[in-house]
């Protein structure tokens, strides 16, 4: 358990003070945008702008990791690069550095409690009513009503990896925040801004709380996605709504290829090979391969999968999608004692070989 | 007058291969002698020592490309019956007899076995006699039984290409050679060598090779290994190390004969745990890599090891073998096991064609009746341009004979004139990058044989349906030199640029298959070779399912060739500088060696001199003149041009790959120095073992062996009594490795001291005096050394006092305790691996280092001990370009060093001596789309061969062709599909599948 803090300084605050003490280039966080009603994810460099920036609006228009590999994958920014992210966000750029697609260096993660996101299209700024009742549930450390399916049943809700982590559960949203400093970059940060000796502050039991809730929740949730996939009918069922726009994988943190398999010439097949499958099998849906692509995707994405919720919410069908994943990813997952996002060094499990390993599935 | 450049090479063992291979490559063409009838009739000893169960015929196998490319010719039934002249003009005078039928134009049809009307039972079964000898590696081989054959001549007749000759004459013909190579086979054990363990008389008692050539055809499964008397899986099995127990001069160990026993010890008992396993041998002589782990493994998995000085077989019961042998404290056979089988691992006998080859040649025998070798060189007889390798010269393992045909190369081109083999120049090949695919099918009749099986015509019209398909028809073959004329030109007036060849099998001809293609003028990329024979006639008796298979083939083909691209071989120019790393006497002899054919040679040393460990050596067990010699090698590097030596120097920077290397080094004034080497050459030695045993550095009477040495020859040790402890701190789980040298130091100095008067005893575990060293062994015995044998569980104890060594020993020769006292006390450390410098180059070269912490036989390219394909493969085919040699390696003594050393410096003169390199696979590699890299690195950690990096500048994966080995870890690896095989794209695989689907 990190040490806990009283910074004295609230969310605005806090970030005045990245500008004015640490040497930035910039701040990245969610921001609100002109129209007043919805925020992004921003890159923001002039301190003035900083008002604006809303970290924690329970909304994820994009996973962020997407957005801190855009700028660090080719080459690290030059100057530290304050990047606030959801633990989820955090897991997704792990991933995403374990294959070069996102570097941490010159980097200042800030991690924040994460109390679920709700789908994009149901949260505005002007909700207040919506916004309030998330506040309370912060500050009881409970589900609010309304989430992403698979933030309400997210354990792993406390950053893993942050330089700077704040804690928001079971706190009021307003008040001075509550941080820890896990890593070396973190504790130098700290005591630019004047916060190595400021008074220590208990952990909330809300925390455990919330994390009960969400265990039960992640139970149910795997219960209720094994029922419905179970066997192939299940399978062709759950995708049977799917329209094949791809748009979960376009908007999947690490689903990163520049050009997907499942979009290229590959599937174009010679027009007599369709006549050859519809007499085989009497019927051929058009186009083909709906299920397969999201059985590769599976097969490609599901052992990093950080089940940030991000698939589900753009899928326009209503699939499942991020359930799926969650559920199907964590059993792979389990089976190399594989956590995504948990270290950066540890290797993908794919990579790495030991001769006597899954004897349960050899002959 | 000009001198001959032909080389004659007489015999067929794996350095002769290794030769003609060779000078091959350099441009010279070799005349083989094969005294048998076909390929492996007179047996070179690959399948006779098989510790490994292996094939090895890749050892031997590419004669075959050479004798299609001109570059050698092999005469069978044939034998040397006088040779004339000097070295550089010899004029050999050779009978030989054609075989029956020319392998290199049999179709493999088997029309002349139908046709012929004799038919006889041979081993039980109907045999023509027109026969096949199946399968020698992967060619059949077609004899006639001179014997039945009526000589009817119908054979003659049906053979369709004229490859069956019923009556080929013996010739006699006079050869004109620059050099004569004799590498006449090993001679095995046979009934006579055998009399004491009863083989050939005593049921179930089998030669190890026996099981090894079953083995070979069964991959040991549990099925292969049973006793012969009744085919039962025996209970109780012996295994006796032979030439242990045989008369002296009968038969010698070779290598790893010891070893061998306990492979087969372990084969059995851990494929059948019940069976009862004795291994008896005097010593366990387990000097190679790895064989003391071997060892260790034995005894875990319970095989009885019982070390015996004498023992004698008889039948027990009928069908059961009795050994009866000595125990401890008699000597006398009063030990009895009763086993239920018996293996014998038998040694090689002196060659039999010695006393032949001595007379016709003028060379001499050495005193066991091998063939004798200038001390300090490679294979050089005392004739001038006649040379002698493997078996003929020693009792040897199959790795030390198939390097040792790299070691004399130099002095062998030195007797030999202009180069007299070409390369031939490879076909134009037509840009169809514009064209329309149009794809072409061509179906082998194979000389109207697959004909008789199936309706070939109706295939043909069916395929000429096929959307994909623009021309299909019927072949004769292309597989003899005019039906690949033929079949070229058919594919070029059909007009097509994707060819479909369907035909017997690839993993025969592909190469055939690939110049008939190309010989039409296109990239064999735009070429697939179906298997009409192996997948369909084979397999299918029903003719109308035979032409659904095939149809469904030459559709897939034909679908997955629509988007084929050409790509062309790609062609790397390599340097031709040499660095040599570590400047010991391996290190310096490789540099002699290179420097003396005329490369420029760079060789980095770490400390302020060369010369490295031999400073200290001045004469090893057989009385070579170490001083002598160093000083002589010394004197030839400083006065060659071609050979710069930086000492010094610490290695800091490497990168490239072999044939270009960039190496930068740094001198102790902090200066820079860049050298562009090919090949590297790694010499860096080991370290002589220290230990805390014993009161080893406390008391100065307890000293190494090398310490000892030195302070024999200042002649500092004078009187008194020396006792000597071998293997103190090794051959232990914690140290599971034998040094090799540590018996023959000990002998050696022992026999000095004995000449001084001067009374030694020797502690011992197993005394390893392989090959002739027990000799050494023997005169030691003779001179009164005193030999007291302890168990690796038991060492003995010293009490030390300021007036005498008390040494306290178990002799388990006799079971009694017994006291030593002695004024010196000598322990066998051993060597220890340099494991801080090992590591240093390991992650410089990427070399891996073995559990032992010398450096790995996979990695570089001197697989001395490990039988794998590698032996092969990264001979001419690139690989690194490093190789590790001496002490590096493995422990081995001076003259094992240097020779090691030659033989690389023989192998790099022949990578070297090209100036250019192909990939491996030629345009066989993997590729990356740019377009869909992401430069994730995936590809590069999985990439076995470290042939994938990621460019630093444009972030996407780049591929060494020259490292790829075509495997595909890459494309299962790339998330992005951007990692693919130039033949075996993405698409054209799903396209295949589809294709197969579609008929």
């Amino acid at each position: 358990m990190q040490t806990l803090i009283d910074s004295r300084m609230t969310m605005p605050d806090f970030i005045a003070a990245l500008f004015d003490k640490l040497d930035l280039a910039g701040v990245a966080a969610m921001t609100k945008l002109p129209s007043g009603e919805k925020a992004a994810y921003t890159l923001l460099t002039d301190k003035d702008d900083i008002e604006d920036c809303v970290p924690y609006f329970p909304a994820m228009p994009a996973n962020a990791a997407r957005a801190v590999s855009k700028f660090t994958r080719q080459a690290p920014p030059s100057k530290q690069v304050a990047v606030f992210l959801r633990p989820c966000e955090l897991r997704a750029l792990t991933e995403l550095v374990k294959i070069k697609q996102a570097a941490v260096d010159n980097l200042l993660i800030i991690g924040f409690d994460c109390a679920g996101v709700f789908p994009f299209s149901k949260i505005r700024l002007s909700d207040e009513l919506k916004l309030k009742e998330y506040r309370e549930a912060v500050a009881k450390g409970k589900n609010c009503e309304g989430i992403r399916p698979v933030c309400s049943a997210c354990t792993r809700f406390v950053p893993e990896g942050a330089d700077i982590a704040i804690s928001f559960i079971g706190r009021n949203l307003d008040e001075p925040l509550v941080l820890s400093f896990p890593s070396e970059k973190g504790k130098e940060a700290a005591k630019t801004l004047g916060l190595d000796s400021s008074s220590k502050v208990e952990a909330s039991p809300a925390v455990d709380s919330l994390a009960e809730e969400r265990g039960g929740a992640e139970k149910k949730l795997t219960e209720k996605i094994e029922e419905a996939l179970s066997g192939t009918d299940g399978l062709i069922s759950v995708f049977d709504k799917c329209i094949s726009c791809h748009a979960c994988s376009h908007v999947c943190p690490i689903c990163y290829c520049k050009n997907c398999y499942f979009e290229s010439q590959t599937f174009e097949y010679f027009p007599e090979s369709y006549f050859t499958r519809m007499r085989e099998k009497g019927a051929l849906r058009l186009p083909v391969d709906r299920v397969l692509f999201h059985l590769g995707r599976l097969s490609h994405m599901g052992l990093s999968c950080v089940a940030c919720g991000m698939c589900e919410d753009a899928c326009p069908v209503n699939i499942p999608v991020s359930q799926i994943f969650k559920t199907a990813g964590a059993k792979a997952q389990a089976l190399f004692g594989y956590i995504p996002g948990k270290n950066r060094d540890e290797p993908l499990p794919l990579l790495t070989f030991s001769e006597r390993e899954l004897e349960e599935f050899e002959d | 007058m000009p001198k001959a450049s032909t080389v004659v090479i007489y015999g067929t063992n794996l350095s002769g291969y290794r030769i003609a291979y060779a000078l091959s490559k350099l441009g010279y063409k070799t005349i083989m002698l094969n005294r048998g009838a076909y390929v492996d009739e007179v047996r070179n000893q690959v399948l006779t020592q098989l510790p490994f169960d292996l094939c090895w015929a890749c050892a031997y196998a590419p004669q075959r490309l050479f004798v299609g490319l001109g570059a050698m010719q092999i005469l069978y039934n044939s034998e040397l019956l006088e040779l004339t002249g000097t070295a550089g003009n010899f004029k050999a005078k050779v009978k030989k007899r054609d075989p029956f039928v020319n392998n290199y134009i049999c179709a493999e049809c088997e029309k002349c076995i139908d046709a012929c009307p004799v038919e006889v039972e041979k081993n039980g079964k109907k045999q023509k006699a027109v026969y096949v000898v199946p399968k020698m590696f992967w060619e059949n081989i077609f004899l006639i039984d001179e014997e039945n054959c009526t000589k009817c001549g119908k054979c003659e007749t049906a053979c369709p290409t004229g490859a069956l000759k019923m009556n080929p004459p013996v010739e006699e013909i006079e050869i004109e050679a620059g050099a004569i190579i004799l590498a006449p086979e090993f001679d095995e054990p046979g009934e006579a060598e055998l009399a004491p363990f009863g083989w050939g008389r005593i049921p179930n008692v089998v030669k190890s090779s026996d099981i090894a050539r079953a083995a070979l055809a069964t991959n040991f499964t549990e099925d292969s290994f049973r006793r012969p008397s009744d085919g039962k899986l025996p209970q109780s099995v012996a295994i006796i190390v032979t030439p242990h127990f045989n008369e002296k001069g009968i038969e010698y160990e070779n290598y790893n004969a010891s070893a061998q026993a306990v492979y087969r010890a372990n084969k059995i008992k851990e494929m059948h745990p019940g069976i009862d396993v004795f291994l008896f041998c005097r010593d366990y002589k387990c000097y190679g890599k790895g064989h003391c782990r071997m060892y260790e493994r034995a005894k875990d998995n319970g095989v009885h090891i019982i070390r015996t000085e004498k023992l004698a077989l008889s039948v027990a019961d009928g069908e059961k073998n009795r050994i009866s042998f000595s125990t401890c404290s008699t000597k006398e056979l009063t030990d009895k096991k009763t086993v239920e089988m018996t293996i014998l691992i038998t040694g090689q006998r002196p060659p039999t064609a010695m006393k032949r080859l001595s007379k016709i040649c003028g060379i001499p025998a050495e005193s066991h009746g091998f063939c004798d070798i200038v001390p300090f060189t490679c294979a050089k007889t005392e004739v001038n341009g006649v040379f002698a390798v493997g078996e003929f010269t020693s009792p040897k393992g199959n790795p030390e004979t198939i390097w040792e045909g790299y070691g004399p190369l130099r002095e062998i081109l030195s007797w030999l004139g202009e180069k007299n083999v070409a390369k031939p120049q490879p076909p134009v090949l037509r840009d169809v990058s514009h064209e329309e695919a149009k794809t072409g099918v061509f179906i082998c009749s194979c000389f109207g044989a697959f004909s008789d099986k199936m309706d070939l015509e109706s295939l043909v019209n069916r395929v000429k349906m096929f959307p994909h398909v623009s021309h299909a028809e019927i072949i004769n073959g292309c597989c003899t030199p005019s039906s690949i004329q033929e079949t070229a030109a058919k594919i070029k007036n059909s007009g097509v640029n994707r060819v479909v060849l369907a035909v017997c099998t690839p993993t025969q001809k592909l190469m055939k298959f690939r110049k008939t293609v190309m010989i039409a003028g296109l990239n064999p990329l735009l070429s697939e070779f179906l298997r009409l024979r192996e997948d369909v006639i084979q397999v299918h008796t029903d003719p109308a399912r035979m032409e659904d298979k095939a149809a469904a083939m030459i559709y897939a083909a034909a679908s997955k060739l629509k988007t084929a691209r050409a790509l062309p071989t790609l062609m790397d120019n390599i340097g031709s500088s040499v660095l040599v790393i570590g400047g010991g006497p391996a290190g310096l002899e490789a540099a002699r060696y290179l420097g003396e054919a005329g490369y420029d040679v760079h060789v980095a040393e770490k400390t302020d001199h060369v010369g490295g460990m031999a400073d200290i050596l001045s004469k090893d067990l057989e009385g070579h003149e170490i001083k002598k010699y160093m000083a002589q090698l010394l004197e030839d590097i400083e006065k060659n041009e071609h050979i710069t030596i930086h000492t010094d120097t610490t290695v800091t920077d490497v990168s490239g790959y072999a044939g270009n290397f960039h190496v930068r080094f740094e001198t102790k004034d902090g200066e820079t120095v860049e050298v562009d080497p090919a090949i590297v050459i790694i010499a860096t030695g080991a370290l002589e073992a220290k230990t805390d045993q014993y009161g080893y550095g406390k008391d100065e009477r307890v000293m190494t062996q090398l310490e000892f040495e030195q302070k024999l020859a200042e002649g500092k040790i004078t009187g008194g009594h020396v006792a000597m402890i071998q293997c103190v701190g090794s051959r232990n789980p914690k140290k599971p490795y034998c040094s090799r040298i540590c018996c023959s130091d000990a002998l050696k100095n022992a026999l000095t001291l004995r000449k001084q008067g001067i009374d030694v005893t020797i502690c011992y575990r197993d005394m390893n005096t392989y090959g002739f060293k027990d000799d050494y062994f023997q005169a030691a015995l003779k001179d009164g050394v005193s030999f007291l044998r302890f168990d690796e569980n038991h060492y003995p104890k010293l009490e030390a006092s300021d007036d005498a060594l008390k040494i306290k020993i178990n002799d388990i020769s006799d079971g009694k305790d017994k006291e030593v006292v002695s004024d010196y006390l000598v322990l066998a450390t051993g060597m220890d691996p340099n494991r801080e410098n090992n590591e240093v180059f390991s992650n410089l070269f990427n070399l891996r280092i073995d559990d032992d912490g010398f450096f790995d036989v996979e990695s570089c390219a001197c697989p001395y001990e490990d039988a794998s394909k590698r032996i092969m493969k990264p001979f001419e085919l690139s690989s690194n370009g490093v190789f590790v040699v001496g002490t590096a390696h493995s422990p081995r003594s001076f003259m094992e060093s240097v020779m090691m050393a030659r033989q690389a410096a023989g192998k790099a003169m022949v990578i070297l001596s090209s100036g250019k390199m192909a990939p491996p696979n030629a345009m066989y590699v993997s590729e990356v789309d740019t377009s869909k890299c992401t430069g994730c690195g995936l590809c590069v950690d999985v990439c076995p061969y470290n042939a994938r990096e990621i460019d630093p500048v444009r972030k996407v994966a780049v591929v060494h062709p020259f490292l790829c080995d075509s495997c595909g870890a890459c494309v299962v690896a790339c998330p992005s599909s951007a990692a693919f095989l130039r033949d075996q794209r993405e698409d054209q695989l799903i396209r295949t599948i589809d294709g197969l689907l579609a008929v």
